[in-house]
């Protein structure tokens, strides 16, 4: 497979420019018939420069349903990156996200996607265990969910961009979310505002 | 004999309490980890790929392209 980037935003004139790239996708079908497709994503040029060894990659994948989830991410999408302009954070187009999601078919629906990369555990270890964490912000249904959801990404990000063992943290987050859960169900007390869709 | 049929009752019933919570849980608990999760050795193709898009040029997000 193959991807390049043809980039063309006239919003970041005040910006340093960019050279423009071509952009083909070879994707999915047999060797001999490989499926190309064409693709231009939008120029993205740097806001912040990043340090070389961030910490994290943050990855967001968006097709662009009609949905509260992909508004939600939209509106809110330059604040989450300035509470975490430490990291670099790459945007995909529509047309990459649609040609991404078009491999991976399970995730068709659970888009707008957050995907972080701990890069100190792929530089050290690979892509094969543990290398980060994501979220399926499409999988919430009401604006206050993916808003909620949204806002408890970026923090759970900006405090936890030291820890040393992240997947210790994301499944104590995890843990703990279920013990509320069951508190509730148990107390009869209103349902978690994430997973009561 | 009209005891032992309320003991048994209870007991059903306390048994299928327990049992429906312990679903409950377990369901909030999938949908839970189904939203946010961590990424392991199942999502190393997607982020190899994500990787690559960087390496054929994908820079990153600058602000104010959306909204």
């Amino acid at each position: 497979m193959n991807i390049e980037f043809e980039s063309s935003d006239p919003s970041h004139q005040h910006e340093q420019p960019v050279p423009s790239k071509r952009v083909t996708v070879i994707s999915g079908g047999a060797a001999e018939h490989p499926r190309q497709e064409e693709i231009a994503a939008e120029t993205i040029s740097k806001h912040v420069d990043p340090p070389q060894e961030s910490r994290f990659r943050i990855f967001v994948i968006d097709t662009c349903w009609n949905s509260v989830a992909s508004r939600v991410l939209r509106e809110n999408l330059d604040l989450f990156f300035d509470l975490n302009r430490e990291e670099p954070t790459y945007l995909l187009g529509r047309d990459v996200s649609v040609a991404l999601l078009r491999q991976y078919e399970s995730l068709i629906g659970r888009d707008p996607i957050i995907i972080v990369h701990d890069m100190q555990v792929i530089r050290d270890r690979g892509t094969d265990g543990v290398h980060g964490l994501r979220l399926h912000l499409g999988l919430m249904q009401t604006e206050t969910q993916a808003l909620t959801g949204l806002q408890m990404f970026a923090r759970f990000l900006r405090t936890n961009r030291a820890t040393k063992n992240l997947e210790a943290e994301v499944r104590g987050k995890l843990l703990l979310e279920g013990l509320a859960g069951a508190i509730q169900i148990v107390g009869g007390a209103p349902q978690n505002i994430l997973i009561s869709a | 004999m009209f005891e032992n049929w309320m003991d048994v009752t209870s007991g059903v019933a306390m048994a299928g309490a327990v049992a429906y919570t312990i679903y409950a849980i377990d369901q909030r608990q999938r949908k839970l980890k189904d939203m946010m999760n961590v990424l392991d050795g199942q999502d190393a193709a997607l982020s190899r790929r994500l990787e690559e898009l960087i390496e054929q040029g994908l820079l990153p997000y600058s602000g104010a392209a959306t909204a």
